[in-house]
């Protein structure tokens, strides 16, 4: 191992998050040393195309980089990739990984989550989940000769690839545990329309059961399900969420209770921020904390970190986001669509399939959705705002 | 500075024409489309937020 080295801003976990924090430290005028550690090979790269552009084979993986060596170096990033850390000393200020100590005067943990998998399928071959990289790109490969799949999680992702599955002509049997499938943040509001889609495109869907058991042999996957049915596959993909990467503070004295509980500015001790899926930031209105697994709530939070840090100024929270593409349907999420409320119609209409929509509770929107509107979700952000 | 975007990535999102509303816009179908691909020097930081908060990481800055 070697010696410590000087200290400045450490950023465990090089994704988008990470990466974003690092590069808004620069242009906010950090000038200290800035190291990240990334458990993966890659560079930092962007996830969300991986289930969309790249599992569909329209981009290659290189198309999913952020940015060049040659950016970073020009910014002084020294990357400790294909490194994990191990443990953080809070007190000290020091974080060790496998092949280092890093000394921090910050420490920015942006360790992100990993996918959750079936019990005792780790060595299955013909199970995949859809993370990383090498998993789209493992996927992909397996789907060039796949005839038949089957998918376990009706979420954003399970949908995503599904709707993939089906442009490729696969088979598919779509399975959850809940009796509908479900899009983050939208309140079950599109339970029915997700439903309508599956059913027009001829997946079969076995929801509100249970897998009870997993074999797979040379020729197929075989789940066996709580309803006494079987459904078999070529490959199946797990989609049932993530959990946070917290295993490496469990000694730590930070709160890791599903996620790293931080405050309103990303805090979670002195000293120690944590940004992204990793994360549980405090809602000042609310009081509540709650892990927000998007894209744009890990760069939001990566570019309010490197402004406190670099200046002390407190970036206000922003609503969460996320975007999908499910059987060519555009689909566009900001805040939270209340379930307790109808949805009502800002633009467009329902049966055009072209609107956009919002719950609005005494006033105040609580969320609003764009459906194949992307422009007019756009023009009816500022909705949000009063 | 020089500005791409991939429309091919685009997702229409529509946070750049939030921020930087001079610089791009959105057609019909959401996607971008770059109205000034050499701002002036007033509005590179404009440029540069919108590309920072894109979610498709759709916008390249040459500078």
């Amino acid at each position: 191992m070697s010696a410590p080295e000087e200290s400045g801003v450490v950023i465990v976990g090089a994704s988008i998050a990470g990466i974003t924090c690092a590069q808004a430290l620069r242009s906010e005028g950090y000038d200290k040393r800035i190291t990240l550690v990334g458990a993966e090979k890659h560079l930092p790269y962007n996830r969300p195309p991986l289930s969309k552009q790249v599992l569909a084979g329209k981009w290659n993986e290189n198309q999913t980089f952020i940015d060049s060596q040659e950016k970073f170096d020009e910014l002084g990033f020294q990357f400790y990739l294909e490194e994990s850390a191990l443990s953080v000393d809070v007190a000290a200020q020091e974080v060790r990984t496998d092949s280092r100590k890093l000394r921090f005067d910050e420490l920015i943990i942006a360790t992100g989550a990993s996918a959750r998998s079936l019990p005792n399928t780790a060595n299955f071959k013909r199970v995949h989940v859809l993370r990383n990289i090498d998993d789209a790109l493992s996927l992909r490969q397996s789907l060039d000769k796949a005839k038949s799949a089957v998918v376990i999680g009706a979420g954003v992702l399970g949908s995503e690839v599904v709707s993939n599955l089906r442009e490729r002509g696969i088979e598919t049997v779509l399975i959850d545990r809940m009796p509908e499938p479900q899009l983050p943040l939208t309140g079950g509001h599109f339970s029915s329309r997700i439903n309508a889609l599956l059913e027009e495109n001829h997946v079969k869907t076995k929801f509100g059961v249970d897998v009870v058991a997993v074999s797979e042999d040379e020729s197929k996957i075989t789940f066996t399900l709580s309803d006494g049915s079987t459904i078999d596959g070529d490959i199946a993909v797990v989609a049932i969420g993530c959990y946070p990467n917290t295993d490496w503070l469990r000694d730590s004295g930070i709160d890791v209770s599903n996620g790293i509980l931080c405050d309103s500015k990303g805090l979670a001790t002195p000293h120690i921020f944590a940004i992204g899926d990793v994360a549980r930031w405090t809602d000042v209105a609310s009081g509540k904390a709650m892990r927000l697994e998007n894209q744009t709530s890990a760069i939001e939070q990566g570019l309010a970190v490197a402004k406190f840090i670099a200046t002390g100024d407190i970036t206000p929270a922003s609503h969460p986001f996320f975007w999908s593409e499910i059987f060519g349907n555009k689909i566009l999420m900001l805040g939270n669509l209340d379930s307790q409320l109808p949805l009502t119609i800002v633009q467009g209409s329902t049966s055009e399939n072209r609107f956009v929509a919002a719950t609005i509770r005494d006033g105040v929107t609580t969320g609003i959705v764009g459906w194949n509107m992307p422009r007019e979700f756009r023009q009816t952000r500022s909705m949000m705002e009063k | 500075m020089k500005i791409r975007v991939d429309r091919e990535a685009c997702i229409g999102a529509g946070q750049c024409a939030l921020v930087a509303g001079s610089i791009f816009d959105q057609d019909d179908e959401g996607l971008v489309v770059l109205l000034d691909e050499n701002p002036s020097d007033d509005f590179v930081a404009f440029a540069r937020k919108a590309a920072t908060l894109c979610p498709a990481k759709a916008i390249a800055l040459d500078e």
